[in-house]
């Protein structure tokens, strides 16, 4: 089986696995037993009545909104468990999650599927990854860690005012649960709404747009990719220099420049397209330390 | 410097299991549990009041 056939059942199968409970057609609300204690793998919304598990960057924007208010002993232990259980998971993945697991980067993946005008986005000169870099630092980390309302709790600001995934999963599906919800619908409902739609058109135009531009969660995962259980080696023997891989990118990435940068979300589709097979995945301890010293991309190399 | 720097991802996995471990013997979960139960307005974009 073609891995990028595969990579689609193991999307849909982790989807699935991660939003299969059914509590709601019973409570109407969401699930709330054991599995919750656990941070899921991707971006997948805790107030989804289906979801299982807690969201990653919601527990994080917790903790850090919680630190004014919460003793210092559970306070530390919350921060050990939760930051040990999302960096055990990073490390022992890294950007597999994103390019595998991930129910939102499965829905992108969808999107960009469907026929339309498809085009690489560039609009602040290439930087527009760097977003990414400013949303995690901001809304996720200093925000809510500094900003705080009159109880002395802070705002999960990333959640609040930005997260499509969340407006989706639990802003809409609760609404449709429980009309009563209704009475909080407000400007922030329609900003957050705004962005969602902004973003599922920009993931329709270019692929996995909201994974290379704007998800701090990623760049969580992508920061371990480094450092992680699996990499990704180019040998440079065997390559033609033909350039397949670059294209077949869904990040836009410069090879063999970037295969293990922070910005990989390890889909494969170099490694399978390859005519050559000079791409392989290999465990960390198996690389030599020049297999880091590789600075030019396809082009470069062909120019000199 | 280069010895530190080619042990630096063992220390990392190392420091990161310790966290967990820890974390997991001194109840750090119940954290986790106790806001991923609330049903969270923020994420939905509504407005009210949410007791944590």
């Amino acid at each position: 089986m073609k891995i990028f056939k595969l990579r689609n059942y193991i999307q849909l199968a982790s989807t699935f696995l991660q939003n299969s409970s059914f509590d709601f057609l019973k409570t109407k609300g969401i699930y709330t037993g054991f599995l919750k204690s656990f941070c899921g793998a991707g971006l997948n919304c805790y107030s989804c009545p289906m979801a299982l598990f807690s969201c990653p960057l919601g527990i994080l924007q917790h903790l850090f909104s919680s630190l004014r208010i919460l003793p210092w002993q559970p306070l530390l232990n919350a921060f050990l468990y939760s930051l040990g259980s999302i960096f055990l998971l990073s490390l022992l993945l890294g950007r597999f999650i994103c390019g595998w697991l991930c129910p939102f980067g499965f829905f992108q993946d969808l999107l960009y599927r469907i026929p339309f005008w498809k085009k690489r986005l560039t609009f602040l000169r290439g930087k527009e990854r760097f977003l990414k870099y400013g949303l995690l630092i901001l809304l996720v980390i200093l925000l809510p860690a500094l900003y705080i309302t009159e109880i002395g709790y802070g705002l999960l600001w990333f959640c609040k005012y930005f997260c499509p995934a969340g407006t989706l999963e639990a802003g809409y599906f609760n609404l449709l649960l429980q009309p009563t919800l209704a009475k909080g619908i407000g400007k922030i409902f329609f900003l957050k709404s705004f962005l969602l739609f902004l973003i599922i058109f920009f993931c329709l135009v270019d692929r996995r747009f909201f994974c290379k531009n704007l998800c701090p969660l990623g760049l969580i995962y992508g920061i371990f990719n480094g450092v992680g259980l699996f990499r990704l080696r180019w040998e440079k023997k065997s390559c033609t220099l033909c350039g397949v891989c670059e294209r077949v990118c869904p990040m836009n990435l410069t090879i063999p420049k970037n295969l293990n940068s922070v910005e990989c979300i390890r889909c494969l589709n170099c490694l399978t397209t390859c005519p050559t097979k000079s791409i392989h995945l290999v465990k960390s301890f198996q690389l030599s330390p020049e297999h880091d010293k590789i600075p030019q991309n396809i082009r470069e190399l062909k120019n000199a | 410097m280069k010895k530190f720097l080619k042990f630096s991802p063992i220390l990392v996995w190392l420091m990161i299991v310790l966290f967990l471990i820890f974390g997991i013997l001194n109840q750090g979960h119940k954290f986790v549990f106790s806001r991923g139960t609330i049903l969270c307005l923020s994420c939905m974009g509504l407005e009210g009041d949410e007791n944590f």
